[in-house]
């Protein structure tokens, strides 16, 4: 377990050697170090989990401290690293997943300029997250929170010629930043409060300060919502993931599906005894949850851009994780984010694959037939969208899925239960309306099809760890998180089980008559009045940018029209031309003269000689 | 033998070292400026053998050697600097050394 | 007494320096080889630097060993002797490629060097005033020398006489003044002063205590004396510019914590306000100064004025001396100075006209020199105190001090003086990096050997600022 740090260190050697060489590196050279670094560190992860899980009692915890910055009197600067269960687990899905994202991205992104730019910022990226996760206090936390929210603005902006796609980082970087505001107050609150920022002794000091529901726990459990709401975009801050998906697509795999974007669900896992103090806060991450796994569920529906399609069923399915956040099921909560790391980064990197076959287009309905071109590629989007759609017993994500809805009626919030239910059928059409539309029907477009080592790897791993495989993975959260308890769990699990399995194979039903073939009902339905009326506002993301322009842009430039001359800054003007005026006149006094220095020395003198004089007196009467 | 007050002596020295003082003011040719610190010098070491014949004691004669010494150096640098400085602008004019400013 | 071989021991530092200096001057007589000189000047002060460890300087159960009256040496000596003779040490090699090609006598400034750092170190130990008044004067007097050494620039010529002048007027005040207290107290030991202080009471002893901390505020450089400070910086050559910001500097601050030590409670609270006046003053002028100024070495002149008025606030804040405080901040201040300086020192050469020292030489630097150019870029971050390099430790140190003596004026001192030196700072690095800048600079090649010391010390200046703890552990386990 030593070697811990290694995991934080190899990505960032990689980040300085690709950053400082630059073009120097060929393109294999720089793939060399941008996949062997996150390789190396995510064998640093598999031997450091290994050790862990034997040498460490369950919920135990292994605390490296890597650097004492200062130590000045009370004020103490250490920076460590914590591996408990939680991080061992986000550690392993950042490294492991990330790894094979690197290795696809290394074939994907051959050819393009600015190959070794794109594994610095991938590199910088894992190197944050895993700060984020590993980070003992919240200091190094928002460190790692900040250096993600920066490589994600780096890379959705990374093919900038386009001018769309630097308004989509500025878009994504302005929005994330609300979020982040709110939970630089929420770190303020609790080191005001608490006086420490390490993260176990909050969660040891939180519960003998506050009393439940005390305001200034809500308060703190709320900012930091509302930074989780940000980086995870949920509702009301989600408007910027589907723009993201400008970047390259294993950046979208990496960082908008797999590992940044679940963050918020991280955070909120990790600081749980304070959101367990706010209970109305903690229902309030469930709704939150619900609301955006619905309203994404429906935005997807109509999309026709296949990353867009990924996007929006990223947000929904982070909002499945917030929901179980929400109903007290952090274990499941977090089975969900390994399972949907895994079947997510699988469908992006199909995704990918598909969009070089059928030369770089997005849009599904250019598309059609690709299941004999690409074979291959067909059995991973079959797989990774019957995970996302939770397809019974064969696919990992139908265990996790089932899970956060069995908690969710267990503990009673049935309305939460009802609405992560009809998002699952959402879920459902919506994934194999993808599938049909750009698999099957006619051939629109002449795809070809494709090789590589790289490609057909890492698809090939994440395909094992999407199906049922997957949920054998053990995750070590026992004592790390509390135990989801509730006496109606065994005798309500057969009707959930049967209930969502049921609702998953309607909606697959529903999309076969919908979208198979001709797609003749869809086509009716979408050219009648109510689908005219409601498909453009779905597509646009249920019309939230709409709004948001309206009321914080619009009156944003209105202001700022008013104010074109600035008559704040007049005020800070003054500042400047102080510092002038203090500049000339005591420029003055530097005239080359020698006699005029002696002058000043004789004169400084006089009034130190004469200020002494005159407090020596005064103190002695 | 009348012993001479020491706040009248230290009055003298104090006098000596403030002419000195204003001469290094107002005097324009290096060498009088050096003369000058040399006044301030002694000034001081007056005050020297002033303080020590009041605790009768050698410290302040000690100073008043080692002070010797060290204007001694001083002179001499200085004067090699002063030979330099008269070289270049055939002035001793102090004024001259005031290129740099600001 | 008995004066013995042992009693002289812990003075080794100080006889090696001498006997080196004397070493120099006889090679020269032999024959003139600057190579020799140069290498015998390096060994000399390495010699000095490991007999300090070599006698257990730093050991933490050290008692102060007295050596006659005039010398005392404890850790804090040890501490400021061995950052003189490191100072020293690093502008040598400086010097080395200056004056290489300087067309006149090269050897005797190695020999006027080491005889500065004799006296640094003899005043870093004394414990009386006459040890105070002779290792004052033979750090001063060499220097002299050293500022007007290139004396065919005529700035350098005019800078020797400037300082020469001032300086010496400034000896004549702290001579006077120890006079005034010697005539008040009968004593010229430091141990004993706070006694006969006491005892003997009067203006007198303290008018004389003011006219020593005026001299030492004029070799501090600061306001209002401050004004030589930058014309001799800029007419220095570049490596004597370093000497006078480190060594220099910091011998003087070591005999002035001392002495400070050394005066009653009552004397303290009368200098506390003139000195926070003074720091005030200083941190103000030095950094309005520096706002517009294109030369690179004016602009570190004003910048010193400023950093001794950040400094004074350790020494005055709360009516004690923090020393912790003083030895962390000059610490950074010292490693990241002679940086700056031997940044300058690499790209200036003897034989030229000018130095390396207007903002213009350096535009685009990055292109040319990079190494170079990222270390002066660390050098101004640390400079300006941002966090993670040296200059925010001592800031930071500087800053406690001031909070837990509740010290608010001077604090927001510091805050307000550290934004404007920003505005310089990133001017500079700003400079560095711009593409569109003249090539004046093309046909002087950066000199390797200062280079490398260059990246050393900014080495050290990360190192510092990232994992400062053993530093800081090191410094509280002094005296």
């Amino acid at each position: 377990m030593n070697f811990l740090y290694l995991t934080f260190l190899f990505p960032a050697i990689g980040f300085l050697l690709l950053a400082t060489l630059r073009t120097r590196l060929s393109e294999n050279l720089a793939a060399v170090i941008g996949v062997g670094s996150i390789g190396l560190s995510a064998l640093t992860t598999v031997y450091v989990g290994i050790d862990f899980l034997n040498n460490v009692e369950q919920g135990g915890k292994y605390v490296q401290t890597l650097w004492t910055w200062m130590h000045v009197g009370d004020f103490n600067a250490s920076f460590g690293l914590h591996l408990d269960g939680l991080s061992l687990t986000m550690l392993g899905v950042i490294t492991g997943v990330g790894f094979f994202i690197h290795l696809f991205a290394s074939w994907y992104m051959r050819g393009e300029a600015g190959y070794e730019r794109f594994f610095s910022y991938m590199n910088l990226f894992v190197a944050s997250m895993v700060l984020l996760v590993l980070g003992d206090n919240l200091g190094l936390l928002y460190l790692g929170w900040e250096g993600v929210g920066l490589c994600s603005y780096l890379l959705i902006g990374f093919y900038y010629s386009d001018r769309a796609n630097g308004e989509a980082a500025i878009k994504a970087f302005t929005v994330t930043r609300v979020g982040d505001v709110f939970m630089a107050i929420g770190i303020f609150i609790i080191f005001q409060q608490l006086g420490t920022l390490d993260i176990q002794q909050i969660l040891v000091l939180a519960p003998q300060k506050w009393s439940e529901g005390d305001p200034m726990v809500v308060a703190a459990s709320l900012m930091l919502l509302g930074g989780a709401v940000g980086k995870s975009a949920q509702l009301p801050l989600q408007t910027w993931l589907a723009d993201a998906m400008a970047g390259p697509t294993p950046v979208s795999a990496l960082i908008h599906a797999a590992t940044m974007v679940t963050a918020g669900v991280y955070l909120i896992a990790r600081t749980h005894t304070v959101f367990e103090l706010a209970p109305d806060v903690l229902l309030l991450v469930g709704v939150v949850g619900a609301i955006t796994l619905l309203i994404a569920g429906f935005s997807a529906l109509v999309q026709t851009d296949i990353k867009r399609v990924l996007a929006y069923s990223t947000m929904s399915q982070i909002g499945y994780m917030f929901l179980a956040l929400g109903v007290g099921a952090w274990d499941a909560a977090i089975f969900h984010l390994m399972t949907h790391a895994f079947f997510k980064a699988l469908l992006f990197l199909s995704a990918g694959a598909v969009i070089i076959a059928c030369h770089h287009e997005q849009n599904i309905f250019k598309m059609g037939g690709l299941w004999k071109k690409i074979p291959f590629v067909y059995a991973c989007f079959l797989v990774g969208g019957g995970a996302l759609a939770a397809f019974p017993f064969l696919t990992v994500g139908f265990f996790s899925k089932d899970a956060i809805l069995l908690q969710a009626y267990a503990s009673g919030h049935t309305n939460l239960f009802w609405a992560g239910l009809v998002g699952a059928f959402f879920t459902s059409i919506y994934t194999f309306r993808l599938i049909f539309i750009v698999f099957h029907g006619e051939e629109k477009t002449h795809a070809h099809s494709i090789h590589g080592f790289s490609y057909w790897l890492p698809l090939g791993v994440l395909l094992v760890l999407s199906t049922f495989v997957g949920s054998f993975i053990h995750q070590p959260l026992e004592g790390v998180l509390p135990a989801f308890t509730s006496a109606t769990l065994e005798e309500s699990k057969h009707f959930v089980e049967i209930l969502a399995i049921a609702t998953g194979l309607i909606g697959l039903a529903f999309a076969f008559v919908f979208f198979w073939g001709e797609r003749r009902i869809a086509k009716s339905i979408s050219e009648s009045g109510l689908g005219r009326l409601l498909s453009p506002v779905l597509r646009d993301g249920c019309g939230f940018d709409w709004l948001y322009n309206w009321l914080f842009v619009k009156p944003y430039l209105f202001i700022a029209a008013i104010n074109r001359h600035d008559a704040i800054a007049k005020l800070f003007d003054l500042i400047p031309s102080l510092a002038k005026l203090g500049n000339s006149a005591m420029s003055v006094t530097e005239n080359g003269r020698v006699r005029w220095y002696a002058t000043s020395i004789a004169l400084g003198a006089v009034l130190v000689l004469g200020a002494v004089l005159v407090l020596q007196v005064t103190f002695t009467h | 033998m009348i012993a001479i007050p020491m706040e009248q002596g230290l009055a003298v020295a104090g006098v000596l070292f403030t002419l000195g003082l204003v001469g290094v003011m107002v005097r324009r040719n290096i060498l009088f400026l050096l003369m000058c610190l040399e006044v301030m010098m002694n000034a001081a070491a007056l005050a020297f053998i002033v303080a020590g014949s009041r605790w009768g004691a050698p410290d302040g004669q000690v100073m008043f050697i080692l002070i010797l010494t060290l204007a001694a150096a001083e002179a001499s640098i200085g004067l090699a600097i002063v030979l330099q400085f008269y070289r270049r602008h055939h002035s001793l004019d102090i004024d001259v050394a005031s290129e740099m400013r600001g | 007494m008995n004066l013995s071989f042992e009693t002289f021991l812990p003075l080794a530092p100080v006889i090696l320096l001498s006997l080196t200096a004397v070493l120099v001057m006889l090679a020269v007589s032999i024959k003139r080889n600057h190579c020799v000189s140069y290498w015998i000047t390096i060994a000399g002060q390495l010699a000095a630097l490991v007999s300090i460890f070599a006698l257990d300087g730093f050991a933490v159960d050290r008692v102060a060993t007295p050596v006659t009256d005039l010398i005392l040496i404890d850790g804090h000596a040890y501490f400021y002797g061995a950052l003189v003779i490191f100072a020293s040490l690093v502008c040598t090699v400086f010097l080395r490629n200056f004056i290489e090609s300087y067309g006149n006598n090269k050897e005797e400034v190695y020999m006027l060097l080491l005889i500065a750092a004799v006296g640094g170190l003899v005043l870093v130990s004394s414990s009386h005033m006459a040890g105070f008044f002779i290792g004052l004067e033979l750090l001063s007097v060499p220097v002299y020398g050293m500022v007007a050494y290139t004396h065919e620039r005529s700035r350098s010529l005019e800078a020797g006489v400037k300082y020469l002048i001032l300086s010496a007027a400034a000896s004549a005040f702290l001579l006077f003044g120890m006079a005034l207290v010697y005539a008040q107290t009968g004593t010229m030991l430091f141990a004993d002063l706070a006694d006969k202080l006491a005892e003997h009471g009067g203006y007198l002893a303290g008018f004389g205590i003011a006219m020593i901390v005026i001299a030492m505020c004029f070799k501090l450089s600061l306001a209002p004396f401050h004004l030589w400070t930058p014309d001799v910086y800029q007419g220095a050559p570049a490596p004597v510019g370093a000497l006078l910001a480190t060594a220099s500097k910091l011998a003087i601050i070591a005999i002035l914590i001392r002495f400070l030590g050394h005066i009653t409670s009552d004397l303290t609270a009368v200098l506390q306000p003139v000195l926070a006046v003074i720091a005030i003053v200083s941190i103000a002028v030095g950094n309005f100064l520096a706002l517009t100024q294109t030369n690179l070495k004016r602009m570190l002149a004003y910048s010193s004025i400023a950093h001794m008025g950040y400094l004074l606030i350790a020494l005055i804040a709360g009516n004690s001396v923090d020393v912790v405080s003083a030895n962390v901040y000059l610490l950074t201040y010292v490693v990241t100075s002679l940086a700056a300086f031997g940044a300058i020192s690499a790209l200036s050469h003897g034989g030229n006209a000018l130095d390396a020292e207007e903002v213009n030489h350096y535009r685009g630097l990055f292109y040319r020199s990079p190494a170079l150019a990222v270390a002066l870029t660390l050098v101004m971050l640390s400079l300006a105190g941002i966090p993670l390099t040296a200059g925010f430790i001592g800031k930071f140190y500087i800053f406690m001090t001031g909070v837990t003596t509740s010290s608010w004026i001077l604090l927001a001192a510091l805050i307000i003086g550290s934004g404007l030196g920003l505005y310089y700072y990133l001017r500079v690095m700003v400079a560095l990096y711009d593409r569109t800048g003249n090539s004046q600079a093309d046909n002087v090649p950066a000199a390797r050997a200062s280079v490398a010391i260059v990246i050393l010390l900014v080495v050290l200046v990360l190192w510092l600022g990232v994992y400062p703890q053993p530093a800081l552990e090191f410094i509280n386990t002094l005296h």
